[in-house]
């Protein structure tokens, strides 16, 4: 019983970690999950996961380079791994208008991470203004690069533009490309 | 007929070639597979035991650059080798809508929750603070339904109609400072408050700025670029 109530106590204090916003950037690293729920944290995560699968939710581990991680995966490069609680299914274009988004923010989003993306990951920013005054109005561009920045979805290198954090986070890049490519 | 020592020297170099792709990370396509087999197949049944045995460890090494040379075909063929130029066409090519639905095909946003930080705070007080002077509906607390059900009375438009609104008011801007009174109060009366209400919208944004002279009593607006975008809120009155 005792140990039953040790087990629930560490998945609600991994829940806590996973989805309230400590630092600048949403999720939580592997070794702080460690250093909170103790060496047998991997198995919390799952178990957490399982339910969380169920609300349609699931545990996203990200590493520092941006590739998605198992948690199978070496211990090493789990604990510099990001964890992120994400969406499991699909989201329609209804459900993503109620969560603040307009088509035209998505569509230029979709833009400006293709043009990225077909640039081996680091595009020109004039380049990608250019591409996308041939779709948007031009008062839409520069804010909607501004704000893509701001969201983590892209981050500005010298004059280069780069994927963001977020875009690894919640992102499948190379799902993305082939629905590009096939749509 | 090559003596031994010779074919030892080849599978050397074949050896060699391969540790430099696999350790330098270099493009595994220099390594000619097929060539480099069939060198090491000749004269198999004249090598010494030693030299076989360097043989097999050097045909391992080329199977390691298979794998290499696979993985990097599934590169190519997915998101790392995609050409701008084609990228670019192909985006042309595709509507708002067909664009957004593949995007969010892959997209799993996270589920994360803001809490009240100081940073969060602090903006709420300055927003507050300037709004100090007005009473608020409810008596400043959290607003009530009815509350939003008057605002979309005051503004009973869709989204895209009012990003139109936007980009109108923004064309009339233009690249000077516009008197705020005089701007508001350009299509008469009726429209004051509406043309005050979608120029917040741009304010807000950070496409337009807001100059204050308080003694005179005046305001100017200016176009400006998102990136200006101030963390302080200003309640002009209409």
């Amino acid at each position: 019983m005792e140990q039953e109530e040790k087990i629930r106590s560490r998945v609600a204090r991994a829940v806590q970690l996973l989805f309230f916003k400590s630092h600048r950037i949403p999720g939580v690293k592997g070794w702080e999950l460690k250093k909170n729920l103790g060496p047998g944290y991997l198995s919390i995560v799952k178990f957490l996961n399982t339910r969380l699968q169920d609300l349609g939710l699931t545990i996203k581990i990200v590493s520092d380079d941006g590739k998605e991680l198992s948690m199978s995966e070496d211990e090493t490069k789990l604990s510099t791994a990001r964890f992120y609680v994400t969406l499991r299914d699909e989201l329609s274009l209804t459900a993503a208008k109620t969560m603040g988004w307009s088509i035209d923010e998505i569509a230029g989003l979709a833009v400006v991470l293709s043009t990225i993306i077909s640039h081996k990951g680091s595009a020109p920013v004039k380049e990608v203004e250019e591409i996308l005054r041939k779709k948007f109005p031009e008062w839409r561009v520069r804010l909607n690069l501004s704000r893509y920045v701001k969201r983590g979805y892209i981050a500005e290198d010298g004059s280069n533009l780069v994927l963001g954090w977020r875009t690894f986070a919640e992102l499948d890049v190379e799902k993305f490309i082939h629905y590009i490519l096939s749509a | 007929m090559m003596p031994s020592s010779k074919y030892a020297e080849l599978i050397e170099r074949i050896t060699r070639l391969c540790d430099e792709v696999i350790e330098k990370n270099i493009d595994p396509f220099v390594v000619d597979v097929k060539e480099n087999l069939r060198r090491l197949r000749e004269g198999l049944s004249e090598m010494d035991e030693k030299t076989l045995v360097m043989n097999m460890a050097a045909l391992l090494k080329i199977v390691y650059i298979i794998a290499l040379q696979q993985e990097d075909v599934k590169k190519r063929a997915s998101r790392l080798y995609l050409d701008p130029f084609l990228m670019e066409v192909r985006l042309m090519g595709l509507d708002r809508e067909r664009l957004a639905e593949s995007f969010l095909k892959a997209f799993r946003p996270v589920a994360e929750n803001e809490q009240a930080t100081m940073g969060l705070m602090r903006l709420a007080y300055g927003y507050w603070v300037n709004l100090r002077e007005y009473s608020l509906p409810g008596g400043g607390g959290v607003p009530e339904a009815w509350t939003l059900n008057t605002l979309s009375e005051i503004l009973p438009m869709e989204e895209h109609d009012l990003e139109r609104e936007m980009e109108k008011l923004l064309s009339e801007i233009g690249r000077g400072m516009i008197d705020y009174y005089d701007f508001i109060g350009r299509e008469g009366g009726d429209r004051k408050v509406f043309r005050a209400l979608v120029l917040s919208f741009l304010v807000m944004k950070g496409l337009v700025g807001i100059v204050q002279d308080p003694l005179k009593n005046r305001v100017w607006i200016y176009r400006s670029s998102p990136k200006n975008v101030g963390k302080h809120s200003v309640a002009l009155p209409i």
